[in-house]
């Protein structure tokens, strides 16, 4: 979509819609509501909102460790010394240190792959932050991998790959349990949820 | 075609792209109605109802709600979940290298039922032991075959004399096999073993099962892929991009092999 297909728009205005648009989620009605809504708001908020971008372009870096978005290289969980350095959790995205995170229930360092090897999108292992992860293993110091990329197909494949590839290097890799959901309904859960939720069960 | 507002059908799941907030956009290939792009409300959440059911390469029955622009799923039910493969890094690379070329050789909406069912027997055989390379090049020939693209491979292409004794040659842009004598007028010809011809013509003129029968050594298997890759290359005009993956898969496996004590 160009800047004339919001015509008659003035052509800031016009092309404050098509940057909108460019948004995952955002559609042209969207696009030209939040323009409108930008408009009428009061200058500093205007300021604010553009400074937030700018910094986050300008100042978030990725952590040369851990390959986490942080402004600080190595970030503050890479340097936190509380922090059991001896087992690291494997991600996929930068969203999933947060969701993590909020959990408090893992006390070791993260790696952050920023993809999943996806072959039908031409996502192949070379374009993933393996290789990063490989130096990290050099030391011999990590005595655990935790392999937590998504439940699903592609997840799996990149699990599966990481185990084959990892396993001379460390002592023990493992797989977050896959199992049924809390809130979930045994009526609806799918064979391959329900056969990995006896397969991992346990003694109460 | 028209179809009713809801329906109901079985497909296999080829693609998966994330949409919006929770969604999904799948893409199917099902039997009556040839290859659908729909979308999957809510089915990143981990509580999803349908989720477990619409993950990569599953068979599924499904109810479809065409809305305005892009059809919905209402409903999704587990038959086959290739658990089997799924386990098994080589044959799953194998597999998703099948739905990256089912996705790209089936336009939208054009209904191939055949294609349908040589796909599930195809995934049926990267569950088993059997010549999971050798299913490959079946599956690419009748897949090529049932879209009018299948080679021949019988006669000169150009002369329609019958392959004598002797060199013989391919040319993806000639469509199948070249006599010595035709061979310069095709630039992209390449010479082909007779026992790679021969393979070819079984496999194209036998049910799987059968096909699956001949036991093919890894040079010839190599000269195999190369060839039918360059008939693929040449109709769907791309390389397809899970080719880096099973490369990959095999220098890895082959590397633990070596490895292995």
């Amino acid at each position: 979509m160009t800047t004339n297909d919001f015509l008659p728009a003035a052509a800031p205005v016009a092309r404050l819609i098509q940057e909108l648009h460019k948004l995952p989620g955002i559609g042209a009605k969207t696009a030209q509501r939040l323009t409108y809504y930008l408009v009428r708001m009061p200058e500093e908020d205007a300021h604010a909102l553009a400074d937030a971008i700018i910094a986050v372009k300008e100042q978030i870096i990725l952590c040369s460790q851990c390959q986490n978005l942080t402004e600080a290289d190595p970030c503050p969980i890479c340097t936190d010394p509380t922090r059991d350095r001896s087992i690291i959790c494997v991600i996929e995205e930068p969203l999933d240190v947060l969701a993590l995170e909020r959990t408090h229930c893992f006390r070791g360092l993260y790696h952050v792959l920023h993809g999943v090897i996806s072959p039908i999108n031409g996502i192949n292992a070379e374009e993933l932050k393996i290789r990063e992860l490989l130096v990290r293993l050099k030391d011999g110091s990590v005595q655990e991998i935790v392999l937590a990329t998504n439940p699903n197909l592609e997840g799996e494949a990149t699990a599966m790959y990481l185990h084959r590839l990892l396993t001379p290097f460390v002592p023990k890799i493992t797989r977050l349990a896959r199992g049924l959901p809390v809130g979930g309904d045994l009526e609806y859960a799918d064979q391959v949820t329900l056969t990995r939720a006896f397969q991992g069960r346990q003694s109460l | 075609m028209t179809r009713p507002h809801t329906f109901n059908t079985e497909a296999v799941v080829l693609r998966a792209a994330d949409l919006g907030e929770s969604d999904r956009l799948l893409t199917l290939l099902t039997p009556a109605h040839g290859k659908l792009q729909v979308s999957a409300r809510g089915v990143r959440k981990t509580t999803s109802k349908l989720g477990g059911h619409l993950d990569l390469l599953t068979r599924v029955t499904l109810t479809i709600s065409q809305g305005q622009s892009l059809a919905t799923i209402a409903g999704a039910e587990t038959l086959e979940p290739f658990i089997t493969l799924k386990a098994d890094l080589k044959a799953l690379s194998k597999a998703l290298y099948l739905a990256e070329l089912a996705d790209a050789f089936h336009p939208l909406e054009a209904p191939m039922p055949p294609a349908y069912a040589l796909l599930l027997e195809t995934l049926h055989i990267l569950e088993t032991p059997a010549d999971h390379d050798l299913a490959l090049r079946y599956y690419e020939l009748r897949l090529l075959d049932m879209g009018g693209f299948g080679p021949q491979l019988t006669q000169c292409v150009q002369c329609q004399e019958r392959l004598q004794a002797g060199s013989h040659y391919v040319s993806p842009a000639a469509g199948g096999a070249l006599c010595p004598g035709c061979r310069p007028s095709f630039a992209d010809s390449a010479p082909i073993s007779v026992d790679a011809l021969k393979v070819l013509r079984y496999l194209a003129s036998n049910p799987l099962p059968v096909a699956l029968r001949l036991v093919v050594r890894p040079p010839l298997h190599r000269e195999l892929a190369a060839h039918v890759s360059a008939l693929l290359r040449h109709t769907l005009e791309r390389e397809l991009r899970s080719n880096a993956f099973l490369r990959t898969v095999a220098q890895q496996s082959a590397r633990s092999e070596t490895n292995a004590p």
